[in-house]
């Protein structure tokens, strides 16, 4: 493991466990906490082998957390997601690491156990449901064929329960929506269809990489809503993947930031608002609609995120830093812990400087 | 900054003026409104949001501003010509002359793959022969300039550049024409956060450089208050709300405005009302249902009798104007709604 667990920073009063912000779950849900999914030094290759586009990302998601995974294109974080549910596209491959869904290895496992786990133990939620249904048949008739299949139930009670299903992600008259094709239904509605399917056999995860990207604002906030929701009142545990982070603030409890590959951050949402250690999270939160309405100039994170797969001796964000010293380009950066689960890769973690640039902004 | 310095005098004429326009797409049984009465003026060297969800016409404006769709009813004129009323032929000549340009949202998608970006930014000047081809190479390395490319990109293809470099491109592309009106159609929605606000804060620059007016049609409200001088509202082909960008994100005039401000994810979560406040819950009262009712009234928490009518879009403000017949009183019921 690259973790690297060393004792918080001494001047900041770090709380102990079960005090700080991390603690950010409703109480209810915090017995038998275990991790639903985790994810251990991961590498995963793209291009069949010629580029490794994820190198050790390292994350878990307990039950009735939802974690967010913020990262620019091509920072590993859709790959990360995709070997998690272990439908990585053509021509890439896990290299290293470990997949464990609730305590077991999937990476071991056979094809059969991957499957068994599928839709049952864990949904996923993708940017365009349009392209995940099938257009011919309505989309009441794909949610019973799931139920069906992966639940064993029989027509009429995969009937009802797929009522009850469409009622509870917010479909007013789901007997209607039943029957229509995914054509005759908006984009917000297609969504909620498919967080439907993707919750039909009790999932322990849910999986969203850019689940609400394509949809306007006003249904997003929607659906931002539901997901919530269905953590409150199922425990239900999600990795939330996307590209904005103002987003990512609005739903999650805890936040894993990637650049280029690897997790460059990781600690609880209002750690990471507010006392941000690392350069390219600060420009991240510099550049994020921050719910700011006034005229302003707006931020940009100088420069370009390295090729994907490009190898750079130290550390991977230097070239674009405004705090980069010469000691950045030497070696590699180790994940340290500043504050309770509050992890950076910088060299810069601990330097005072660093941490009140955000503060004084 | 330049906040008010951009804002026209009173009486200057407008570049761009829309009156009372309905444009009916489609024929026969399949033909929809999607415009009606939108009033809209462009003045020169103003940068315009234009702002809406997804049907609610924003594409079609802007497709009708250029030309490529004709109105049903109404006026358009651009610098004194009246180009709703031109003959088809006339009117691709005044198209041609590319004095509006438009940018489209996804560059992968507009743009000729097979084309070099040389090719793709000097087209329109070749294809109207304006200029030898030395003189058309030379403005197309100063269109790339504008934009922050160097001549380095110019045998590349829109594959071999980064997503914020081809959107660079699609404005350089547009730059070339010498336009004197550039309509952004969502330019950053397929964006990172800094490439959004890299391309934002270049037609910012394009703006106070080039004194060219840019109507920005986009989603993400807050990074268009950071740089547009007047904010349309724009739901089911009507215009809502038009004013100066400062005062309606303010204090908006329409619930819908107000409805798409509390719905922008947020880092601060500081919002004045919560977007629960704002919609209709299934303990508010049945909307008018009748066909000349508001056009938001079936999503309004707020609609009564006389919202049976649409509401004319009237002025709130210097400026400003706003089209809701509960405009004063909404804000207080609003904050008396469970957050």
């Amino acid at each position: 493991m690259l973790i690297n667990t060393r004792s918080p920073l001494p001047d900041t009063g770090a709380p102990g466990p079960g005090a700080g912000p991390g603690t950010a779950l409703r109480p209810g849900l915090v017995a038998g906490t275990g991790d639903v999914l985790r994810v251990d030094d991961l590498h995963v290759s793209v291009h069949h082998g010629a580029a490794m586009a994820v190198r050790g990302i390292s994350l878990r998601v307990r039950a009735g957390e939802i974690v967010g995974l913020v990262g620019e294109s091509g920072s590993g974080k859709t790959l990360t997601c995709r070997a998690a549910l272990g439908v990585l596209p053509a021509g890439c491959a896990i290299e290293g690491g470990t997949v464990s869904f609730a305590g077991r290895d999937l990476t071991a496992a056979p094809r059969r156990e991957w499957e068994r786990v599928h839709g049952s133990g864990m949904g996923a939620v993708f940017q365009e449901p349009a392209s995940y249904l099938n257009p011919s048949i309505s989309v009441g008739g794909q949610l019973t064929e799931v139920l069906r299949v992966k639940q064993a139930l029989g027509r009429r009670a995969a009937h009802q329960r797929a009522l009850e299903l469409f009622e509870a992600v917010g479909l007013r008259q789901p007997g209607r929506v039943f029957h229509q094709i995914p054509a005759e239904l908006s984009g917000g509605m297609l969504q909620r269809v498919m967080i439907a399917i993707a919750i039909s056999c009790g999932p322990r995860l849910l999986v969203a990489d850019e689940a609400t990207t394509a949809l306007d604002v006003t249904i997003q906030a929607e659906v931002i809503e539901l997901l919530r929701q269905l953590r409150d009142e199922t425990g239900l545990a999600v990795l939330f993947v996307s590209h904005d982070l103002a987003l990512v603030t609005e739903l999650c409890d805890r936040v894993v930031v990637c650049y280029a590959g690897e997790v460059v951050e990781s600690g609880p949402v209002q750690e990471i608002t507010e006392r941000p250690r690392h350069p390219y999270t600060q420009g991240l939160l510099q550049v994020a609609s921050v719910g700011d309405f006034r005229r302003r100039e707006l931020r940009v994170i100088a420069g370009q995120p390295p090729r994907v797969g490009a190898d750079i001796t130290g550390c991977r964000f230097a070239a674009r830093c405004p705090a980069a010293i010469p000691a950045c380009g030497t070696g590699s950066v180790s994940f340290v812990t500043v504050d309770y689960q509050h992890q950076v890769r910088c060299v810069r973690a601990r330097d005072a400087a660093i941490a009140g640039e955000l503060v004084a902004r | 900054m330049t906040a008010t310095a951009t804002l026209p005098p009173p009486g200057a004429p407008p570049l761009l003026a829309m009156e009372s326009v309905d444009v009916i797409l489609g024929r026969g049984w399949r033909a929809a409104k999607v415009l009606s009465g939108v009033d809209l003026r462009i003045w020169p060297g103003e940068i315009v949001g234009l702002v809406g969800e997804t049907g609610s016409g924003k594409t079609t404006l802007a497709r009708t501003v250029v030309g490529l769709v004709p109105p049903a009813r109404g006026r358009i004129v651009f610098d004194g010509t009246t180009i709703s009323q031109l003959r088809p032929r006339a009117r691709r000549a005044v198209r041609r002359r590319g004095h509006v340009q438009l940018v489209f949202q996804d560059p992968l998608r507009s743009l000729d793959p097979d084309l070099t970006v040389d090719e793709i930014v000097g087209e329109g000047p070749r294809i109207r022969g304006e200029a030898d081809s030395a003189e058309i190479r030379r403005r197309v390395i100063a269109a790339l300039e504008q934009v922050g490319l160097d001549a380095t990109l110019l045998d590349r293809t829109p594959g071999q550049i980064s997503g914020g470099q081809r959107q660079r491109v699609s404005i350089a592309r547009a730059l070339a024409a010498d336009p004197r009106l550039l309509i952004c159609d969502e330019p950053v929605s397929a964006l990172d956060a800094s490439s959004r606000n890299y391309i934002l804060r270049l037609l910012q620059q394009l703006r106070d450089s080039l004194g060219l007016p840019i109507v920005v049609i986009s989603h993400d409200l807050s990074s268009l208050a950071g740089i547009a001088d007047r904010v349309v509202v724009l739901y089911r082909g009507r215009i809502v709300e038009d004013g100066p960008v400062e005062q309606v994100f303010a204090a908006p005039r329409h619930p819908y405005t107000a409805l798409l401000m509390a719905s922008a994810p947020s880092v601060r979560h500081d919002r004045p009302l919560s977007p629960r406040q704002l919609r209709r819950a299934d303990t508010d009262p049945a909307p008018p249902g009748s066909p000349e009712a508001c056009v938001f009234a079936h999503r309004c928490p707020f609609a009564a009798a006389a919202c049976a009518e649409q509401p004319a879009l009237e002025p709130a403000g210097e400026r400003w104007s706003v089209a809701c017949h509960r405009r004063e009183e909404w804000g207080a019921l609003a904050r008396n709604r469970p957050r």
